[in-house]
């Protein structure tokens, strides 16, 4: 039993790994800083731990899939991140993709549950 | 803050020095958010408080890693081609080692099993690590070769494939 929750665990992850990626740039439409996007997500339903999800923001800063400028505000200096040109022809590619999957998973998990009954 | 100041420091020092700046800039700014909104929920933050978040942020060296992951000492793409050499190199020098140690040990009159095998595993590993060594280093500029070669400048390619932007 302990086992097959690790087994879950991992395999969540890396089910979850690739959508994150489609979650932070579709938020990212608007400008956020980290600690306002993790809000926005927890918010939408996506929980991201701090570790995974400031790390991806300045990997897709580095690609150019993300502008970013440090602003002050509140008495306070933040760095706001924002989908580049580039990420948003990226985003609606990834989005065509996405629903694509979704169909075709949703045919096929009904299939499978059917078969299951 | 002292206490978020060593953090950071601690982050940072593992890190290479081109990031370190930057990165250690924006962890501060998310540290700030975050006990801003802890503040805003519970109060001021006692020591232990601040120090249970720290904790919960992750061992300094693993944030570290989780912004600048390590890179391996051998390219993947070059494993295959790493372990065949090894194996090749391993098996000519035990052989060479076998036939030295065979001959001294048929020109030596007190020379008993035991010295024999002694010399053929001594014999064997020194060569041994200064192969290995040697390979490593060779492989270092194969890597940069590779990259070059495939016009690559970054570990992560601009993506136009779903695969290619996960971390």
């Amino acid at each position: 039993m302990i086992m097959a929750t690790a087994q879950l665990d991992k395999m969540r992850l890396e089910l979850r790994r690739g959508v994150l990626v489609l979650a932070v740039l579709a938020s990212l439409k608007q400008p956020h800083y980290g600690y306002s996007l993790r809000k926005q997500l927890q918010d939408g339903g996506i929980d991201i731990d701090e570790g995974t999800l400031y790390p991806l923001i300045r990997r897709l800063a580095e690609q150019e899939l993300l502008d970013s400028e440090w602003r002050q505000a509140e008495g306070r200096e933040r760095r706001y991140y924002q989908l580049s040109e580039l990420g948003t022809t990226l985003l609606s590619q990834l989005t065509d993709e996405w629903q694509h999957l979704n169909t075709a998973l949703a045919s096929l998990l009904a299939t499978t549950s059917q078969e299951t009954q | 803050m002292e206490l978020v100041k060593r953090y950071i420091a601690a982050v940072q020092r593992e890190l290479p020095k081109e990031k370190q700046q930057e990165i250690g800039r924006e962890l501060n700014a998310n540290i700030m958010d975050q006990i801003d909104a802890l503040t805003e929920q519970q109060g001021q933050l006692s020591d232990a408080q601040l120090s249970a978040l720290l904790i919960d942020m992750g061992h300094p060296s693993q944030v570290a890693r989780q912004f600048v992951p390590l890179q391996p000492l051998i390219n993947t793409d070059l494993m295959p081609m790493y372990k065949n050499t090894l194996f090749m190199v391993l098996g000519i020098l035990f052989l060479l080692q076998t036939v030295k140690t065979t001959a001294a040990w048929l020109s030596s009159v007190d020379m008993g099993l035991i010295s024999y095998l002694h010399g053929l595993a001594s014999g064997f590993i020194e060569p041994l690590s200064r192969w290995l060594l040697f390979l490593c280093l060779l492989a270092a500029p194969m890597k940069a070769v590779i990259v070059i070669k495939t016009g690559d400048q970054s570990n992560y390619p601009r993506p136009n494939l779903v695969g290619s932007i996960l971390p």
